[in-house]
C-alpha cells in the first residue's frame, strides 16, 4: 500500500496550464496523481520521481465516445487517468518524448478548447451572475440596516468581485491565445 | 488534439469513417479531402518558392 497525500489547490478555468505544471512538479518529487475531488482536492500516491508531462482536455463530445477518444491518446503514448468535471486528465513520461510535447498541436486548438469550456461553464456562470448575483448585490446594498443584511451584502460583494476576476482572467487568456 | 482534429476533419468531410476496429476508428480521405490536400500542397510549395527567392 503506497503512501498517499492530499493537497488543496484552486485553479480557475484559464489556469489549466498552471495546473499541469503543478502536477508535473509533484510527479518530479515522487507523487503521482490518483484522483481529483471537488472543489480542489488532489489525491497523490508515492512513486518514483520522474519527469512526467500532464495535460488536460475539455471535450464533452469525446467523453461521449470515451473508448475511441481515449484510444487516440493512448496510441500517441498518453496515459488516460480519469475524467473530472468534464476535463480528461492525461500524462506521458518525458523520456517517451523527443521534446516537450502537448496534446494540443497549435494555439487554434487550445482556443477551441477554451471556447468549449466557455460554452458549458462560463455561460451558466454569467447567467447566474446577471440574474442573481448582480441584482442581489444591489438589493442588499439598499437594505443595509441590520448586521444580517450586512453579512449577505458583503458575501455578495465578494462573489461579485470573484466572478469579475474569473471573467477577466478568462478573457485575457482567451485574447492572448487569439492574438498569437 | 488528435481527436479534435480528426473530429473536425470528419465534420468538414475531408475524411470519412470506414470502419471501427476494436476501439479504434479507421478513417479514409475523401475526394474533397484530396482536393483540399492538393490545394494546401500547392500553397506550401508557393510559400517555399517565395522564401527561396528571398
Amino acid at each position: 500500500m503506497m503512501r498517499k497525500k492530499i493537497m488543496v489547490r484552486f485553479f480557475t478555468i484559464p489556469e489549466y496550464e498552471r495546473e499541469c505544471l503543478f502536477l508535473q512538479e509533484q510527479h518530479r518529487q515522487g507523487w503521482k496523481l490518483v484522483s481529483v475531488y471537488f472543489p480542489g482536492i488532489y489525491l497523490f500516491e508515492a512513486c518514483e520521481p520522474e519527469e512526467v508531462v500532464y495535460q488536460l482536455d475539455f471535450n464533452e463530445e469525446g467523453r461521449k465516445e470515451l473508448h475511441s477518444y481515449v484510444q487516440i491518446f493512448k496510441d500517441c503514448g498518453w496515459e488516460y487517468l480519469f475524467s473530472y468535471m468534464g476535463y480528461s486528465y492525461f500524462r506521458k513520461p518525458m523520456k517517451a518524448m523527443q521534446q516537450q510535447e502537448s496534446i494540443f498541436c497549435d494555439d487554434a486548438s487550445r482556443l477551441d478548447m477554451m471556447r468549449r469550456v466557455f460554452k458549458s461553464r462560463m455561460i451558466p456562470l454569467v447567467v447566474l451572475f446577471a440574474l442573481v448575483i448582480l441584482p442581489q448585490t444591489f438589493l442588499q446594498a439598499s437594505q443595509r440596516d441590520g448586521s444580517l443584511h450586512s453579512f449577505f451584502f458583503y458575501t455578495y460583494v465578494v462573489l461579485f468581485v470573484f466572478y469579475l476576476y474569473i471573467f477577466v482572467r478568462f478573457f485575457l487568456h482567451y485574447r492572448k491565445l487569439s492574438r498569437s | 488534439t488528435m481527436y479534435g482534429s480528426l473530429s473536425k476533419m470528419e465534420k468538414d468531410r475531408l475524411i470519412a469513417l470506414i470502419r471501427e476496429e476494436e476501439k479504434r476508428k479507421i478513417y479514409q480521405i475523401t475526394d474533397l479531402g484530396r482536393e483540399v490536400l492538393a490545394l494546401e500542397k500547392e500553397r506550401i510549395i508557393r510559400l517555399y518558392r517565395n522564401m527561396e527567392e528571398v
